[in-house]
């Protein structure tokens, strides 16, 4: 555990225009449980996150595994709590992998866990509205903001070694 | 786990929410410590962070100057929220949580640690914090930071209070002593008859503080004990400041 967070005062930060990163929420525990949870996964479980030629991969966790991964997010407990609905996926983002320009379909909130997220040189970085706004987010990081309204996309890992994985929790709270 | 200095930090700020709080600070303290940054930062791309940022008074000024690349971390919350006072720090993205902590490698061009806490805890503290400082700079980006240094605060032993420019609502009341068992200036500061963090803040000499950044892995750059940020009659009197780069490794 971290330290108390006030979900409403989390809560109205990260439903203003450039969300609100959480620095380091995943203890080395619940990290490692993360990292050993994908790389117990199966190539056949995932799929293309596009169809473009630069596409990513996905790996949409069924609901009765995701109580178990979100666990590993006990700070985070009164979004799960209060939220009328969840649904989480992770990404994996290898060289030359990236999403463009884009928002969300839905969803009130978003929360990206960061698994493994290669240095600013390395690439693999998130940006809001454009290139030029990197977000400052790397392993064991969180960000909460609204997918579905602020324009985001990544920058592609520059070499082999420099993987992007992250765990993805879309919340409504309605 | 966070350090019990980082708890405590954490947990007085936070309570802090109930003190009567009109948005203002002491903007001339704000404008010299911008100025430090526009001298030696002129490019108004750097990717700059504010450890610290309280409600984004210093965010506020940058983004008034031109700077498009700012970024905010605050222990508290309570304080981040405080950022929309004003429109301030609109420009910013921030950050909740300890720089130690955070994920980010070599991200910055320039850190800044405006009244930093350095001193208000121990060495081990201070180290941890330096060390995740230093994580999130790029390799020769620029640490600047503004602290009590024990030449500034002996010559102002005694008491005084200091109200903020903009408003009579906020009263920083501030008492400097020498404690002859720990053979250490301390300093006790309170806001409105709340205690800040540093209850009691045993400041560094300006030569620890230079052996502190040395030994975190920093070179020193310059000392600004005599440049514009000493400026008399005003609280300003109780800062000295650094700039440092991170040495690579």
């Amino acid at each position: 555990m971290r330290t108390s967070i006030n979900f409403d005062q989390l809560v109205e930060l990260a439903t203003r225009p450039k969300g609100i990163v959480m620095a380091g929420m995943l203890n080395g525990d619940n990290l490692a449980f993360l990292e050993n949870f994908v790389l117990a996964l199966s190539d056949s479980v995932w799929q293309l996150g596009d169809e473009s030629d630069h596409a990513w991969e996905e790996y949409h966790v069924p609901s009765d595994r995701l109580p178990q991964i979100l666990s590993c997010l006990p700070d985070f407990e009164e979004l799960w709590t209060r939220s009328s609905a969840r649904v989480a996926w992770i990404n994996r983002f290898r060289q030359s992998q990236w999403i463009g320009s884009h928002k969300d379909a839905s969803g009130d909130l978003q929360l990206i866990i960061g698994i493994k997220i290669p240095t600013l040189n390395s690439g693999g970085q998130l940006w809001l509205a454009n290139q030029s706004q990197l977000v400052p987010f790397g392993t064991g990081d969180a960000f909460l903001f609204n997918a579905a309204s602020i324009v985001h996309g990544t920058t592609a890992p520059l070499h082999v070694q420099a993987e992007r994985l992250t765990l993805n929790v879309r919340l409504w709270f309605n | 786990m966070p350090s019990v200095a980082v708890l405590k930090i954490k947990e007085i700020y936070d309570a802090r929410a109930d003190i009567p709080f009109d948005g203002s600070t002491n903007s001339q303290e704000v404008t010299a410590a911008i100025d430090l940054l526009v001298d030696h930062v002129p490019s108004r791309s750097s990717r700059i962070c504010d450890v610290g940022c309280g409600a984004g008074w210093h965010l506020k000024e940058m983004s008034r100057r031109g700077y498009d690349r700012l970024f905010g971390i605050d222990l508290s919350l309570t304080n981040l929220l405080r950022t929309n006072l004003d429109n301030r720090a609109d420009d910013a993205l921030l950050a909740q949580g300890d720089v130690a902590d955070w994920g980010v490698q070599g991200f910055f061009d320039v850190v800044l640690n405006f009244n930093s806490c350095l001193g208000a805890f121990d060495r081990q503290h201070d180290m941890t914090f330096l060390t995740g400082v230093r994580r999130i700079l790029r390799n020769h980006g620029l640490l600047i930071l503004t602290y009590t240094s024990r030449e500034v605060a002996e010559q102002r032993v005694g008491d005084f209070r200091m109200t903020y420019d903009r408003s009579s609502l906020t009263e920083v009341h501030s008492t400097v002593s020498f404690d002859n068992r720990l053979g250490r200036l301390l300093i006790e500061q309170r806001v409105n008859d709340a205690f800040l963090p540093h209850e009691h803040f045993d400041v560094y000499s300006e030569a620890e503080m230079q052996s502190l950044l040395e030994g975190s892995g920093f070179y020193m750059m310059q000392n600004l004990r005599t440049s514009r940020i000493w400026v008399d009659d005003s609280p300003l009197r109780f800062l000295s400041g650094v700039i440092a780069c991170k040495k690579p490794l």
